[in-house]
């Protein structure tokens, strides 16, 4: 439980990203990287829907809502974009040719989960958030589908 | 980041948390990982230790490395996942000035608190 709850605030602490990748060749990829941004998606838009203003004469309480709801959309931004990008590596990068013949709509997936990213900037539809998720588990199937490799689907918040 | 919270953490000299991304430095640490660093003098961070430092290949990101040597020119650091990844073998020492600071407590994604392993060889 404690753990959990652990694991829970660890995922929504901002925190800039120190990388343990590199640019370089290294061909080291891993779909968990867009997963775990995708994850805090889909919380950051339930956390919007859950923000309610109970009394709105109440200047502190006001004044606490706005900074929560910055924070939830900033986070929310930022999360979706860094999901772009790690689909986008994965898809230009590590996906090959052979790869397309084995999954012929691989190309029709990324370029659903790149809008869908971009669906989850603009608005706050949890529906959106959910197929995200959803579409980060497809490639993470496919993806370690072509290396011969059964990785369990975890998620980090449950 | 929050535009405050960033702002909250230039003023007090930080950040000092970063989320880890990639695999370089598995086993230690993995994706979704965060770090707590201690933004002390890079002439006191042992050898062994991680650091999070600017990338002198490219001042936009931030690198998670382990030290492995202390050069004149600065911290020799390398990948705990020798095989993979950039470090101080492709681009040489960091210089101090990029060293952000020594990691202090590795906070697992699966919700751990630990204190990261020391290793001097």
């Amino acid at each position: 439980m404690l753990r959990r709850i652990s694991a829970h605030l660890q995922s929504t602490i901002p925190a800039p990203v120190a990388d343990a990748h590199c640019d370089g060749p290294c061909g080291i990829y891993d779909p968990a990287s867009a997963r775990i941004a995708a994850e805090a998606v889909r919380s950051m838009t339930k956390k919007l829907h859950a923000l309610h203003i109970h009394d709105p004469n109440n200047a502190s309480e006001v004044l606490a809502y706005n900074n929560s709801l910055s924070r939830y959309v900033a986070i929310k931004e930022e999360e979706a974009e860094t999901t772009k990008r790690q689909l986008l590596i994965l898809w230009t990068d590590y996906f090959k040719p052979q790869h397309l013949e084995a999954y012929p709509d691989l190309h029709d997936i990324f370029w659903k989960a790149a809008k869908l990213c971009s669906a989850c900037k603009v608005g706050v539809s949890i529906d959106d958030a959910n197929a995200l998720v959803a579409t980060c588990q497809k490639i993470h199937d496919i993806f370690w589908a072509t290396k011969n490799r059964d990785v369990k689907w975890e998620l980090a918040g449950g | 980041m929050p535009v405050a919270a960033a702002a909250l953490a230039r003023a007090v000299g930080g950040p000092f948390w970063f989320r880890v991304r990639g695999r370089s430095m598995l086993p230690t640490l993995e994706g979704g990982d965060a770090v707590l660093i201690w933004p002390r003098s890079p002439r006191r961070i042992p050898v062994g230790a991680l650091v999070v430092a600017d990338d002198p290949e490219d001042p936009g990101r931030t690198l998670v490395k382990r030290v492995r040597a202390v050069a004149d020119s600065g911290l020799v650091v390398c990948a705990d996942n020798h095989s993979e990844g950039r470090d101080s073998r492709h681009f040489g020492p960091i210089p101090p000035h990029r060293i952000r600071g020594q990691v202090l407590l590795v906070w697992s994604h699966s919700g751990t608190i630990r204190l990261p392993p020391l290793q001097r060889s």
